[in-house]
């Protein structure tokens, strides 16, 4: 039986990014003047967005190794407007010569990103997550080509290597238990989450803690959380602002839309083992991020740590999916999601501007290039700094209401008499909050450089009007979002629901009676 | 012999293990780009291990079919893809440093 | 004689003569420290797994295992070694502290992994008697072809549906794509090292 055509059909975005991403390969080769290929990088990623757009609310559907549902949406929207930004933010930053190589690449990420998000198999999550790794390793050379460059390859390459392997190790024990790598099945094919009520039973349950926790290792160093956290610093600063702005990106878009999957679809309900994990980790990522964050100079450095802080404030929503398998975990889970994408959004738009400020020819490295920048250049300082507000999660913008569901979602638990993990939840929001705290003073400190230290005499910007458009689109965006959070929230919320909408201890053997189509 | 009693899965996993504990231990320990790419190699044999010997037939009476089988066949191709990336960027971190100890790899801190 | 070959129980004792020497050389390469002797011996190891894939009943994997993993992975690795070993690289020693701490984390964690992959007692081994290991040998190639085009011959007999959508093809596909990948950026890295050290000088 042939793959079915459904299936293929689903896939015509991807499949278009892939092709056209060989094609730029292979034609980039011939072409020495290499002027109009952002263009062509442009159309693919243009005519996938039409498509996620056309597809977007469609019922859920489980095809073979795919599912269409909402959580599949939001991410595969999110990685074609990643992609869509990086190429204007790249568009004049990228040299000539290594266009095609650089945004062959990018689409080849941008797709691996789409396929994660609708992974219904752990077979096509894991070659998915390659997809995303793979061209990542090429891109950090494309920046820059010096030590620090090939230091900070080196250290990127062999801990994404380790994580993949240990991602690896863990999906084999979870293949040998279920005997299947599909999440979820469809009709009279049982996937993982079926046939979970009956391993649960069995003795062979033993060996699921022992292949989640090391799943759970491998997508950590996805999302730079502790203790495969120690790269980013060094890689960041390493490389480019364009390749660092696509590296705190992309990861952790595949890292947790994979870790939401596998929550939802393969973790038993209420892994307390997993939750007091990520619990535990949670706290020590966020405080290392942010302790460390408060004494950088080096712009790079210091998002880095911000970035490594908010990994820690993602794993609260995981640590919320994982104790909880009635509504408040699923809440987690997209108040996870949510901030994912209020995290990409401002760390995009902050990377552009630190991208647009130039000093002595150089990028901007030190927090010193951005002195006076209010003065020199009020509309981008003006810009940044409603980004720096969004991530420290001050009132009015976007990053407050992300930081709030979160919060309130481990509030919540912490007050349920009943639930047994209280403890641990309250010990989490008062950490979380705390962590906020801290994290305001070093973003606060950007904003009083910009615009209480007189500017350098020379400070000139590339006049890139790529980087300008990104960072304007970035910041009304939070705004917007700030001021009607619920619209938002609201596309992403019945998602993670509706993916559990499917029963979840179906009975063996007789599944929903039409099997593929779950009405909603 | 007879202490070993059947060969059965668990004996596959035992040495699985061991394979990955290795593995995870040079990467620890060692201070050669080149070592710990080994140490790599040794992790991912023994998830293949793990695969193999799930989804084998002559090991268990459930048959799964081949999907473990096929897991390993990706293993196998991914790691020789990956090897040779590993490869590129050891030469290109030995002509940037002349050294190929990653404990070398300290000029980026702060 | 004939009753002296009958009495060792074949099965066992290839499958603990691979394991030792997969085990044995997988050790011999954490403990080694010269760069050399460690591609050796992971050559050695990796070449005794797949014995063991070919006793489990997985000959195509162990084929490949021989042929692109110790075939080409290990001689590219090998090329590495060669190109960077210079005397003072050949062996880089690691300090005793770090040995230590390692090795019991490494202990502690063997340990549970081997309390797991005991912890279960319900794997059986099927009748070897009942298949003949030609006739397991002659498909498993056309199978896995097969699986990696769509079909899966596996589970012809399920229904129909069951049997499509656990096809291969598309992982296939993207790994082709992968290894395209791989081969733009390994071509990419090796031209970007000789403008480095021309600049460099």
């Amino acid at each position: 039986m042939p793959v079915d055509l459904e299936t293929i059909l689903i896939l015509v975005p991807e499949g278009a990014l892939i092709l056209s991403a060989t094609a730029l390969f292979v034609l980039g080769a011939a072409d020495r003047r290499r002027s109009w290929w952002p263009v062509c990088a442009t159309l693919p990623l243009l005519f996938a967005l039409v498509m996620v757009v056309r597809d977007w609310g469609r019922p859920v559907l489980y095809s073979g190794p795919l599912i269409q549902d909402a959580t599949g949406d939001t991410g595969r929207l999110l990685s074609v407007v990643l992609g869509l930004v990086m190429v204007l933010m790249a568009w004049r930053q990228t040299r000539r010569k290594l266009a095609t190589e650089f945004f062959g690449g990018l689409l080849m990420v941008v797709a691996g990103l789409m396929l994660v998000s609708r992974a219904n198999d752990l077979v096509f999550l894991f070659l998915g997550t390659e997809l995303v790794s793979i061209p990542t390793y090429m891109l950090l050379f494309l920046g820059k080509r010096n030590r620090a460059s090939s230091e900070a390859t080196v250290k990127y390459f062999f801990l994404s290597l380790l994580a993949s392997a240990l991602f690896l190790y863990g999906v084999s024990f979870v293949y040998g238990m279920s005997g299947t790598t599909l999440l979820v099945g469809s009709g009279d094919l049982l996937g993982i989450r079926d046939k979970l009520p009956e391993i649960m039973q069995s003795q062979i349950g033993g060996l699921l803690p022992l292949g989640l926790v090391l799943v759970l290792a491998g997508l950590g160093f996805k999302i730079t959380a502790v203790p495969f956290h120690f790269y980013a610093p060094d890689v960041y600063q390493g490389t480019t602002n364009v390749n660092a702005a696509f590296l705190a990106c992309a990861p952790k878009i595949a890292g947790i839309l994979a870790l939401t999957r596998i929550v939802v679809n393969v973790v038993p309900a209420e892994f307390y083992l997993g939750a007091k994990l990520v619990i535990v980790l949670a706290i020590v990522t966020m405080t290392v991020g942010n302790v460390c964050a408060l004494w950088q100079t080096h712009v790079r450095r210091l998002m880095a740590y911000s970035s490594i802080a908010h990994a820690g404030y993602l794993l609260i929503g995981l640590a919320l999916g994982l104790a909880s398998a009635s509504s408040g975990g699923l809440h987690g889970l997209s108040a996870m999601l949510f901030y994912l994408v209020l995290y990409v959004v401002a760390t995009l738009g902050t990377f552009g501007a630190f991208a647009y400020v130039r000093s002595r020819g150089e990028e901007a490295e030190h927090l010193d290039d951005l002195a006076g920048l209010s003065q020199t250049h009020a509309p981008i300082a003006a810009m940044l700094a409603v980004c720096m507000l969004s991530l420290a999660g001050i009132p009015p913008l976007a990053g407050f209401w992300g930081k709030l569901t979160l919060f309130s979602g481990a509030v919540e638990l912490a007050f349920d008499m009943t639930h047994p993990m209280r403890g641990w939840f309250a010990v989490l929001a008062v950490a979380g909050a705390l962590n906020a705290a801290i994290a305001a003073a070093y973003y606060l400190r950007v904003i009083l450089v910009m615009y209480f230290k007189p500017p350098h005499s020379d400070s000139p910007v590339t006049a890139d009007h790529g980087l300008q458009t990104v960072v304007a689109i970035c910041s009304v965006l939070l705004v917007l979002i700030g001021a009607d959070p619920g619209r938002l929230l609201d596309a992403i919320e019945p998602q993670a629901v509706r993916a559990r909408q499917v029963p979840v201890e179906p009975e063996l053997g007789m599944n929903a009676p039409d099997g593929e189509q779950i009405p909603e | 012999m007879a202490l070993l009693g059947t060969v059965t899965v668990s004996h596959y996993l035992a040495v699985g293990a061991v394979l990955f504990v290795t593995g995870a231990l040079c990467m620890a320990t060692k201070r050669n780009a080149l070592g710990v790419l080994m140490g790599i190699e040794l992790v991912l044999n023994g998830a293949n291990l793990n695969f193999v010997a799930f989804g084998s037939e002559l090991l268990r009476k459930d048959n799964l079919g081949l999907d473990g089988s096929l897991m390993a066949l990706f293993v196998i191709v991914l790691a020789a893809g990956e090897a040779a990336v590993a490869l590129a960027i050891a030469l290109n971190f030995y002509n940037n440093h002349m050294s190929i100890d990653i404990d070398q790899a300290d000029d980026l801190k702060g | 004689m004939t009753l002296a070959v009958d009495a060792i129980a074949w099965h066992q004792f290839f499958f603990v003569m691979f394991a030792l020497l997969t085990c044995g050389f997988a050790v011999g390469v954490l403990f080694s420290g010269n760069i050399v002797r460690m591609a050796f011996y992971l050559v050695l190891s990796l070449a005794s797994s797949a014995g063991l894939f070919f006793l489990a009943g997985a000959e195509f994997v162990g084929a490949m295992q021989l042929m692109i993993y110790v075939g080409g992975t290990l001689v590219l690795l090998i090329f590495g070694v060669m190109l960077t070993a210079q005397d003072r690289f050949i062996s880089l020693k690691t300090p005793a502290g770090e040995w230590v701490l390692s090795l019991i984390i490494g202990g502690t964690l063997l340990a549970l992994l081997l309390a797991a992959a005991f912890r279960y007692e319900g794997w059986q081994q099927a009748e070897l008697g009942d298949t003949t290991p030609t006739s397991s040998q002659a498909d498993t190639t056309a199978r896995l072809g097969l699986s990696l085009v769509g079909v899966r011959p596996d589970k012809l007999d399920d229904s129909p549906r069951k049997a499509g959508m656990s096809g291969y093809l598309f992982p296939f596909i993207i790994v082709s794509v992968h290894l395209l990948v791989v081969l733009v950026g390994a071509a990419y890295m090796a031209r970007a090292k000789k403008r480095t050290t021309t600049t460099a000088r």
